[in-house]
């Protein structure tokens, strides 16, 4: 049985100041069923990336402290761990390959890594899911820390449409994210703090505002229904320009309907001040090996971090349900500097060659302890996910009621079996918790998902010369 | 413009959009329903009218052969040549695009306000490539911000609308559809359907209760028109032609849509609209007349603009400053780059195979590093002259052409290489073995080794040289340019880097001395000249070839090259247009990608 909205989100709450305050989360505000079944939220869909992947012999290590795995521990009940995951439907051309395929489950349709061979799992699941459109002011979010950006796409696009052409590029500087995220947000509440004065000029404004964008839809509507004269991958790429559009319009329409009005900002919604980012050289072009772009490791995990919380607030606030989460870009080329410690253990990062050197000269300490600072990072990303502040509609944290997949894009080192993959339990879909070291591919991990959420079309290529597979074991 | 001129020219524009090309009916509207509403609600003049009049009956016989001619085969032409998934999937207006076009249908410059949409991505190549052309929140504001901006720039507005109609009675349905039909039919180069004519509904209904001016409306109308998707985008009949043919040949409208994209890298003026309403474009003769036409235009440099800079991968600078280079700097090196390739293309209508060696580069005081000339020795202005070193030939050792093709010092002949395969062989090359180990071929090499020396290692060991051979070699004779062009005899540890090699690949195979010779070799270079042709067709198309379409690249270039023609710019536009896949309009196989 599934249940629905049991909330309203959308608690109306005015400022004090220009500080926005948010309720605080109540199990109250919960209603449960007589049966005692925990309801089911509206789909989110996060998927979280980290490049170079963990050797498989690595991933075999388990939870032990100087495993890469270490820092997912807490999370142990909380994800399924995929330690053997081949990616071979990708091709073989290690980081164009495994980048455009990860989280997506077709071969990129050439080898230049500027496209995917269809839409990543997120988009796939918000376009079948939401087929209105997700209501949300933002369609979709990918934020991320990362370097070398000068050689193709595959290297920071994790987010692919229908098409396969990149959704969006992803948000580096956490200034820019705190922008996009929020600042339509605290204009809006900046206004509705104002005194409020009856102006009619405003109102005449918006009203035909509203009427242009009216005009619009529908012409968007046209081009992307079969009235239209266009194929329908045509009207699929139309589509995707309709529902952002739509997601302008709805806020526009919130805007209008704040004006004079109490602050339109959802109960669970706490927006945060904006903060200074660490100086990292954001937007800086390619640069590789000797000669990657020389950050601290402190400075980066700041920055990352930063953009993870806004993210995750983000989500909160219910200004998008959909994006992608990234530690360092496919290929990564970053030059670490500075000491990482986990525990007892101290590793000085290498900062004469880039993170990707180590895995090309296979120096195995360094692969490693590269490896296990990535997942610090994503075991940050995690806990984020899974704070008590997070609790969206149905009660439950992001981490428990989002589908929340963790991937890379390579393997063993530079090939594509054991690419490692962890997925939450999907709201209570899918089982949750342990390691899954049955050779599964991550197409059939993705099939599993979408088919949890009641897709039915399939997503990835299915021309495949290996076994389908069916991860019923997964399904509760 | 005299009164008379004027209202003949928007009568001929909407009857030559109007008229051929419904996108919502089959049948082609009744040219005498047509006359009848010009008569009824364009009461303008005798004169006016009778050149309306003939304008429809003109575009309604051009519409019907159209239709009957989209089903016929095209000799040459087989179906399996076309098969491209997603080949023609609808291109958006780039940025660059965009902002012409506001100059072009209402001479109105927004080029202050250009960072409200973000530059495109280039993706396989060009800007302007559709896989590239996907939108982003900021598109959706910036496009309406820009609209309502453009809309309050345009110079008398009420002169627009009477261009289009003589009638301005809000309360009168008509006279805004009317108005709505002809402007519609200009900015979004086509006819409108009665159901699109409805969608501005909410608009004027707002209008007429906010007891809004017919003006004020008609802007509405129009920021709305420049926010829909027949204006954004290239949208064209992707509906089965019908028949055995598995494609269409596009309309009158979608073609000159198509040539102005490619010739001008902007969408039809008035006046293209009104010279193309008298061609035939589904023939040759006819779109090389237009050519003629557009060849006019001085946008046609803004063409060859755009793409020099994407093929040599300079776009990607665009808004951001090259390595090693201060903002002035990479900008002046990118119009010295495109300077070049002007002259080739325009001043001497040479032979575009001459770009790779060339002698003069266009230098001035503030980049003369670059090219190895002391500030002293050159202008303060960009004037052509000969660079410092006399090694530095042809246009792939221009700074801005380095510095684009390069990743950086180290690893640069392997990256160097692979973009020279792409941008000047049009090759692609495997991947590389996954668990492959560099350290093991050349750990013995000390930090004083040379690019060079990392390569012969790599070209000596049978697992790397199958195909490091294909790109490497290329990159050889660039040896001595650092990231940014500048010419160094030595590395920052005094080893000599060294300018000879041997040239062997799948595309010939010759020795040279020093960057000299190796330009005389690719001028000559049957490979390099084919690939300079699929480039432009890639970008005229707005995508890249399937393999199979190979066979177009070799027919366009064995016209070019036959007898005494110059393969020069005008030349190969020439021939791209002239050549029938030009007007093909394959419906996209398969749902999706």
């Amino acid at each position: 049985m599934k249940y629905r909205k049991f909330i309203d989100r959308r608690l109306f709450l005015r400022g004090s100041g220009s500080i926005i305050v948010g309720l605080p989360f109540l199990d109250e505000m919960i209603q449960t069923s007589v049966y005692g079944a925990m309801p089911q939220a509206d789909p989110r869909a996060i998927t979280i990336f980290f490049g170079l992947g963990i050797p498989k012999y690595m991933q075999d290590e388990r939870f032990a402290s100087a495993s890469p795995l270490a820092p997912l521990q807490p999370f142990a009940d909380k994800l399924t761990m995929f330690t053997n995951v081949e990616m071979t439907e990708s091709g073989d051309l290690a980081h164009p390959h495994g980048g455009t395929t990860v989280f997506v489950g077709a071969p990129p349709p050439n080898s230049k890594g500027g496209r995917a061979g269809g839409p990543s799992i997120d988009q796939f699941m918000k376009n079948r899911l939401y087929k209105n459109g997700v209501g949300t002011p933002l369609d979709t979010i990918h934020v991320g820390s990362f370097f070398r950006r000068s050689h193709g796409l595959y290297q920071k696009t994790r987010v692919w449409t229908e098409s396969g052409a990149p959704a969006m590029s992803p948000l580096e500087n956490p200034s820019h994210t705190f922008d996009a995220i929020f600042g339509k947000l605290i204009q809006a509440q900046k206004d509705a703090d104002k005194p409020k004065t009856q102006d009619p000029e405003k109102a005449r404004r918006q009203a035909l505002r509203l009427s242009i964008l009216d005009s619009v839809l529908q012409e968007y509507k046209h081009y992307t229904s079969e009235a239209s004269n266009l194929s329908k991958a045509s009207r699929a790429r139309i589509r995707e320009h309709f529902d952002k559009i739509r997601a302008y319009d709805i806020a526009a329409r919130q805007e209008a309907a704040a004006d004079g009005k109490p602050t339109a900002t959802p109960a669970m919604c706490s927006v945060p001040g904006k903060q200074n980012p660490p100086g990292l050289p954001y937007g800086l072009a390619g640069q590789t090996a000797r000669n990657a772009p020389k950050v601290k490791a402190d400075d980066f995990s700041r920055a990352f971090r930063m953009n993870v919380d806004l993210f995750v607030l983000g989500m909160i606030c219910d200004q998008f349900r959909f994006g992608n989460i990234m530690f360092e870009s496919s290929g990564g080329h970053t030059r670490f500097d500075g000491t990482y410690r986990f525990k007892n253990h101290s590793y000085k990062f290498r900062d004469d060659i880039s993170a990707h050197e180590n895995w090309h000269q296979n120096r195995k300490h360094d692969m490693r302890w590269h490896a296990h600072y990535f997942q610090s990072n994503i075991a940050y990303a995690l806990q984020r996910l899974n704070q008590a502040d997070t609790k969206i509609e149905n009660g439950k944290t992001l981490l428990d009621a989002a589908m929340v997949m963790v991937g890379t894009e390579v393997g063993e080192n530079h090939n594509m079996h054991g690419v490692f993959h962890a997925l939450s339990g999907c709201d209570g879909r899918l089982k949750q918790g342990g390691f899954y070291n049955k050779q599964v591919h991550a197409v059939d991990i993705y099939n599993t998902v979408t088919s949890a959420y009641g897709i039915t079309e399939p997503i990835g290529t299915q021309n495949r010369t290996y076994r389908k597979g069916n991860l019923n074991d997964l399904k509760k | 413009m005299r009164r008379k001129q004027q209202i003949w020219m928007i009568s001929t524009l909407t009857a030559f959009a109007c008229g051929k090309h419904d996108r919502h009916k089959i049948s082609p509207p009744n040219p005498s329903s047509a006359m009848e509403e010009t008569t009824t609600q364009e009461p303008q003049t005798v004169d006016a009218h009778a050149t309306a009049s003939a304008a429809f009956h003109t575009a309604a016989r051009f519409l019907t052969a159209d239709n009957s001619d989209s089903t016929h085969p095209i000799p040459g032409i087989s179906p399996g040549e076309l098969t491209q998934p997603n080949a023609y999937l609808p291109r958006r207006l780039t940025r660059p695009q965009y902002l012409s076009a506001m100059e072009v249908l209402f001479n109105v410059d927004l080029s202050a306000e250009r960072a409200a949409l973000p530059l495109e991505t280039q993706v396989e190549g060009f800007i302007g490539n559709v896989a590239a052309l996907t939108v982003s929140a900021k598109h959706i504001e910036g496009y309406d911000q820009l609209a309502e901006k453009a809309v309050r720039k345009i110079p008398q507005f009420d002169k627009v609308i009477r261009q289009y109609t003589s009638c301005q009675n809000l309360a009168q349905a008509s006279c805004m559809h009317t108005f709505i039909e002809r402007l519609g039919a200009v900015v979004w180069r086509g006819s409108l359907s009665t159901a699109e004519v409805q969608h501005f509904e909410p608009i004027i209904r707002t209008a007429r209760e906010q007891k809004l001016s017919f003006t004020a409306t008609a802007q509405h109308v129009l920021m709305a028109m420049l926010q829909s998707p027949r204006f954004l985008y290239l949208l064209e009949n992707e509906q089965p032609a019908g028949g055995s043919s598995d494609y269409r040949i596009s309309t009158q409208a979608e073609t000159l849509s198509r040539m102005t994209l490619f010739v001008l890298d902007t969408v039809p003026s008035p006046r293209d609209m009104q010279i193309a309403q008298g061609l035939d474009l589904r023939q040759a003769q006819g779109r090389l007349q237009l050519l003629d036409h557009l060849l006019k235009s001085d946008r046609k440099q803004h063409a060859s603009a755009r793409f020099v800079l994407d093929w040599s991968g300079v776009s990607t600078f665009a808004e951001q400053n090259m390595p090693g280079m201060s903002k002035n700097e990479t900008a002046v090196l990118m119009s010295s780059l495109v300077r070049s390739y002007q002259d080739i293309a325009w001043k001497n209508k040479s032979s575009l195979m001459e770009l790779f060696t060339l002698d003069e580069f266009y230098i001035s005081q503030n980049i003369s590093r670059f090219f190895d000339l002391p500030t002293a020795r050159a202008q303060q202005n960009l004037q052509q002259q000969r660079p410092g070193e006399a090694e530095r030939r042809g246009i792939l050792t221009h700074p801005a052409f380095l510095a684009a093709m390069s990743d950086n010092d180290a690893g640069a002949i392997v990256i160097r290489g692979l973009n020279l395969l792409d941008r000047v062989f049009c090759g692609t090359i495997g991947s590389p073995p996954a668990e492959l180990m560099i350290d093991e071929f050349t750990h013995h090499l000390d930090k004083k080794a040379t690019e060079r020396d990392y390569s012969e290692e790599r070209l000596s060991k049978a697992q790397c040289a199958g195909c490091h051979m294909q790109f490497d070699t290329l990159a050889h004779a660039f040896e001595r340019f650092n990231r940014q062009g500048i010419y160094h005899r030595h590395n920052a540890f005094q080893s000599p880097l060294r300018a000879d090699g041997k040239f062997t690949n799948l595309f010939g195979s010759f020795e040279f001395s020093d960057n000299r010779g190796y330009a005389t070799q690719i001028q000559r270079n049957v490979a390099v000249q084919k690939c300079l042709v699929q480039k432009h067709l890639e970008f005229a198309l707005g995508h890249s070839l399937h393999p199979r379409q190979q066979g177009f690249v070799t027919r366009i270039h064995a016209q070019l090259t036959q007898g005494q023609k110059t393969m020069s710019y005008v030349n190969l536009l020439r021939e791209i247009v002239r050549d029938d896949f030009f007007i093909i309009s394959q419906r996209p196989t398969g749902d999706l990608p």
